[in-house]
């Protein structure tokens, strides 16, 4: 649960960097092959994917603690 | 959390460049996140700090 909390601050920190300067990034990182728009939509990628990194979060959490919850019951 | 760097980074771009509104809404998202702390993210924290010592 507390990894779950730390994670999303970070995703929603690399999402709004990456929606905004996202393809300077790609391009200082991959280099010059990936300037233009191509980086910048690769940057976007980020943040297109946020939400499956949120619901995957929150699907992490859960099912550890419904099995966390079932072992207790058992 | 999304509302959060929602209007963290969508304020900042509406009037700034791409580099200063990112480091503006960085700047934003953190101080908003120490200012309002969510007690989740609190107790989040004080663990991975207690893990660590």
């Amino acid at each position: 649960m507390h990894a779950a909390w730390l994670s999303l601050a970070l995703i929603g920190a690399a999402s709004g960097v990456f929606a905004l300067v996202g393809g300077r990034v790609m391009h200082i990182v991959l280099g010059s092959a990936f300037s233009g728009q191509v980086g910048r939509d690769l940057g976007h990628l980020v943040v297109y994917l946020a939400p499956w990194m949120v619901a995957s979060v929150a699907f992490s959490v859960t099912s550890r603690s419904c099995s966390s919850s079932s072992a207790r019951a058992s | 959390m999304s509302a959060f760097a929602l209007v963290a980074f969508g304020l900042p771009s509406l009037v700034l460049p791409d580099i200063p509104a990112a480091a503006a809404g960085l700047v934003l998202y953190l101080g908003s996140l120490a200012v309002l702390r969510p007690r989740g993210l609190i107790d989040a924290w004080r663990y991975v700090r207690a893990l660590h010592h």
